[in-house]
């Protein structure tokens, strides 16, 4: 390896281009404030933009000698084809490593500035989109100098947009509980990906693996003479039997719920408030409308939540989503946040979000024809737990699916036209239910006392 | 002027030519473009002439270890290139400019050079001083560092020409180096030719016939791939006659020329 | 000049200068490869419209890609030198590619159509010829085929992300993949096929 034809390549060749095309995944810089495993969640779904790209830049760069016209010169040199072509691949590989990795820190500054997490496996997934990176690059280097057309570089990231489209599609499929095993191969993510997602360690080394030996038998394709193509594909038959024996058999097996994310960051001081360890930010925003609801919330029931904590849910958790598990003296505050890791709620939608079902969280087993009626119940509680009258649901916001004021407010009038103790009573009654989880009829329960 | 000389050229070389061609049969493409060549060139300035597929640039191709010879011998240096294995070390010491010479356009002309030298295997730490040396006796040295697609159609042939003798060869094959060069330059490149190493073998494959005649101490003519004249410049000219002969040409190289042809093309 | 047949050689040699028998060979083969992948892909996921209209968007985009090379001769110099009036022969050369490449399309997935509606075919075919011209123009003819792959990979991923409401200015790059009722996507391909035919046909392609 020669240090100066390796400047020069860097200097003259595609490889600046290679790393503009990482540039979408500058992108999910906005994302910082959510976590990392968010922005690298982005950055694999977004290779599925960065992987053709990639491909174009290889391809047209392998057609420099076509293009120039250098051949008969380069065939009578001494030195072997394969030094040329590995000195080209290491520009254009550096390129794509460079700008990606820059792209990482400029996101973990942002994630650093906010106290956003990093997971555990956060290295290990971002060494994932590098190699894939790599691999799209260098084989696109591979199929220009195989098959050196003008229309190549076009047709080459074409074909690539379309052949991780198809594969997507086709693997998009349930097998058993759950995606089919072949997503796993995948270079974007698949969705089971979320901000308190982990990869198991075999799961994370099982992709590592495939995507490293992509690369390395897309750089042999490229520098190739003679026999080595085969080895290429040698080498990435057995990274696809080294990934297959690591991964389980069911995505839910691949996957953890990231216990660090989930740890929560709370008020020193009563009422006590508590964000999430991945946004810690959250709590500035949530301890006022938080705090005011928890009062309303001790002044209004018989055994009073002494504590609110921000909910978390993801539904790669197999068989049941992750979310908490329901406790009476926690209220479970399922609330929204934007890129920047603030909430992404006024105060007046956070007080009623803490509020919703007296301080419970929603239940996942609610059949669909008992929707309304559940969410109905929901907000009366809200209401009558804070004293306002229920609210319209804004159409473009994250509440529009609260039932419009004129089902909400005939039942909220209903409910305080009861006796107080009854009133009361009701709510407690109701609260229990909604925290157990049962299947009944919460709206009769709370308006009629029985369901 | 002397090249630098390292050990293994001088054990004493088990070769009496530079070039030793016998029989030799190469094609272009389906034809036939060199027909049963005998050649034996030594070390000096050899001239090639001929008309337009004659199979100059063929032959030149050729002893470039381009092409591979389909018939008879062919030893370069005493290497054997009628099978072309093992032929990396022949081409450290040969210099090749192609007819049609491709370029990067983005390299600058010193990246060039010295990517050549990289290529030829030139010593990583004599690399630059080898390109400013060839940059230099080409007459570039004030566009060194100007991109290749800014030079001059004349400045692109030097820069090829430069890129030709970057490693000191022993062989230098430089097929049409004058095209595009002005008339101080074609006087500049056959003071350059005369600087080259006496133990140098240079074939010169041109049409001008006049750079042929000043600079090269023998001349090679061919016609469809065969020999048709081999002999000093002087030749030629005598070759030619009188300025009242049929022969046509404003010089008596050129005169020696045309009737040399007319000759071997009577014939049959 | 005088040829055997008059302005059908004329027009023959040009065609064949612009090495218009590669291209359709490449247009043909990449809309068949198309089709076969997308009827595998309907008869997995009948309740899916825009899985079929993805693929004739892709196989639009490649057929016109591949026609990028063509737009201009082998020596520019030469064609500008030339004494004759390019400018009516560009604008019919921008027509022929988007009615060739919309015509194989659309036959191709006729049935059941397999890549799509027709109208948004025509669409994405018009505004994509548009596209390839602006580029040739701008970027010259090697290089034209670059805004058309940008924008044939940006528009499904930001379709995606945006899910059914995208903002204003998402328009702009997710047009293609809109269902053919979204006036917004007409007025963008017609206004870039218009704005890209007119350029190339009166400026020619950058050198």
């Amino acid at each position: 390896m020669s240090a100066r034809v390796l400047g020069l390549e860097l200097r003259r060749s595609a490889a600046l281009w290679a790393g503009l095309a990482v540039a979408p995944a500058a992108l999910t810089v906005a994302q910082a404030g959510n976590g990392m495993a968010v922005v690298i969640g982005d950055q694999r779904q977004a290779l599925i933009l960065m992987m053709p790209l990639a491909t174009a830049v290889g391809a047209w760069q392998a057609r420099r000698d076509r293009r120039s016209g250098t051949s008969d010169l380069l065939g009578t040199s001494p030195r072997p084809a394969w030094h040329r072509y590995a000195h080209t691949a290491a520009a254009l590989g550096i390129g794509v490593v460079v700008a990606y990795a820059l792209i990482l820190v400029v996101a973990a500054v942002f994630a650093a500035r906010v106290g956003a997490h990093y997971p555990v496996d956060y290295w290990v997934k971002s060494m994932i989109v590098t190699a894939w990176l790599t691999a799209a690059v260098l084989l696109g280097a591979a199929i220009g100098r195989a098959i050196s057309w003008v229309v190549t570089p076009p047709l080459a990231a074409l074909s690539m947009l379309v052949g991780l489209t198809a594969i997507a599609l086709f693997t998009d499929t349930e097998v058993g509980p759950g995606p089919h095993p072949g997503t796993w191969l995948l270079p974007p993510a698949p969705s089971y990906d979320s901000y308190i997602t982990l990869l198991t360690p075999e799961a994370a080394r099982a992709q590592l693996v495939w995507a490293i030996s992509c690369a390395a038998a897309a750089g042999l394709l490229y520098v190739a003479t003679r026999w080595l193509p085969l080895v290429a594909l040698g080498v990435a038959g057995a990274g696809l039997v080294a990934a297959m024996t690591l991964l389980p058999e069911y995505l839910h097996q691949g996957v953890q719920m990231d216990e660090t994310a989930v740890v929560p960051v709370c008020t020193p001081e009563e009422p006590v408030v508590c964000a999430l360890r991945v946004h810690p930010l959250v709590l500035d925003d949530l301890r006022g409308p938080g705090g005011e609801a928890l009062t309303a919330l001790s002044e209004r029931l018989p055994n009073p939540p002494n504590r609110v904590e921000e909910a978390y849910y993801s539904w790669t958790g197999y068989p049941d989503p992750w979310m908490p598990e329901p406790a009476r003296d926690v209220v479970s505050a399922e609330i929204y946040t934007d890129g920047s890791g603030r909430l992404a709620l006024t105060p007046t939608e956070t007080l009623w979000s803490v509020a919703l079902g007296a301080g419970t969280a929603a239940c996942p087993n609610v059949p669909q024809e008992m929707w309304d009626r559940d969410a109905t119940a929901r907000v009366v509680a809200a209401a009558w737990v804070l004293q306002e009258t229920p609210p319209e649901p804004d159409p473009d916001g994250y509440f529009n699916w609260i039932p419009p004021p004129n089902v909400t407010r005939p039942a909220y009038e209903a409910l305080l036209g009861l006796p107080e103790d009854v009133q009361y009573a009701q709510v407690a009654a109701y609260r229990d239910s909604a925290l157990a989880c049962t299947g009944e009829d919460r709206l009769a329960l709370l308006l009629d006392g029985e369901s | 002027m002397v090249r630098a000389v390292d050990p293994a050229e001088t054990t004493p070389t088990p070769f009496a030519w530079a070039v030793h061609a016998e029989g030799l049969v190469v094609k272009a493409g389906k034809r036939v473009a060199v027909d049963h060549l005998d050649l034996r060139l030594g070390d000096g300035i050899h001239g090639l002439l001929g008309p337009n597929g004659a199979g100059k640039t063929t032959l030149v191709r050729a002893l470039a270890t381009v092409l591979k010879p389909v018939e008879g011998s062919l030893e370069v240096l005493g290497h054997d290139l009628t099978d072309h294995t093992d032929l990396r070390p022949l081409r450290r010491t040969i210099g090749y400019l192609p007819q049609e010479f491709g370029f990067y356009r983005r390299f600058t002309l010193r990246e060039f050079v010295e990517y050549i030298a990289w290529l030829k295997e030139v010593p990583a730490s004599e690399i630059p001083a080898a390109a400013q040396r060839a940059i230099d006796r080409v007459g570039l040295a004030d566009r060194a560092d100007h991109r290749m697609k800014t030079l001059s159609g004349g400045m692109v042939r030097r820069a090829g020409i430069a890129q030709a003798i970057i490693n000191d060869p022993r062989v230098l094959l430089l097929d049409e180096p004058t095209a595009g060069l002005d008339p101080d330059q074609r006087l500049d490149f056959r003071a350059l030719l005369r600087t080259l190493a006496a133990d140098t073998c240079v074939l010169v494959s041109t049409h001008l016939v006049e750079d042929v005649a000043a600079a090269c101490s023998d001349v090679i003519l061919l016609d469809e791939g065969r020999l048709v004249f081999s002999g000093t410049p002087a030749d030629l000219a005598e070759a030619g006659g009188t300025e009242s002969s049929e022969a046509g040409g404003d010089s008596a190289t050129e005169r020696g020329y045309s009737s040399i042809m007319r000759a071997h093309r009577e014939m049959g | 000049m005088i040829s055997p047949s008059g302005p059908h050689h004329a027009i023959a040699l040009l065609l064949r200068s612009r090495r218009i028998g590669p291209w359709l060979a490449i247009a043909l083969g990449s809309t068949a490869a198309l089709r076969g992948i997308a009827g595998l892909a309907t008869e997995a996921f009948t309740d899916r419209p825009d899985v079929s209209a993805a693929f004739g968007f892709y196989a639009v985009t490649i057929a016109v890609a591949c026609a990028g090379p063509g737009l201009a001769g082998p020596d520019l110099e030469l064609d500008r030198a030339a004494a004759r009036d390019w400018r009516p022969l560009r604008l019919a050369h921008v027509v022929l590619i988007a009615g060739l490449v919309s015509a194989l399309v659309a036959t191709a997935g006729s049935s059941q159509q397999t890549l799509g509606p027709a109208a948004q075919i025509l669409r994405n075919t018009v505004g994509l010829t548009g596209v390839l011209a602006l580029g040739a123009v701008a970027l010259g003819v090697a290089r034209c085929w670059v805004p058309g792959v940008l924008l044939t990979v940006a528009a499904p991923f930001l379709a995606f992300r945006f899910g059914g409401d995208p903002p204003a200015w998402a328009h702009v790059i997710t047009w293609p993949v809109e269902i053919a009722a979204s006036r917004v996507s007409w007025v963008m391909a017609l206004a870039l096929a218009t704005v890209g035919t007119a350029a190339y046909s009166l400026l020619g392609p950058r050198a």
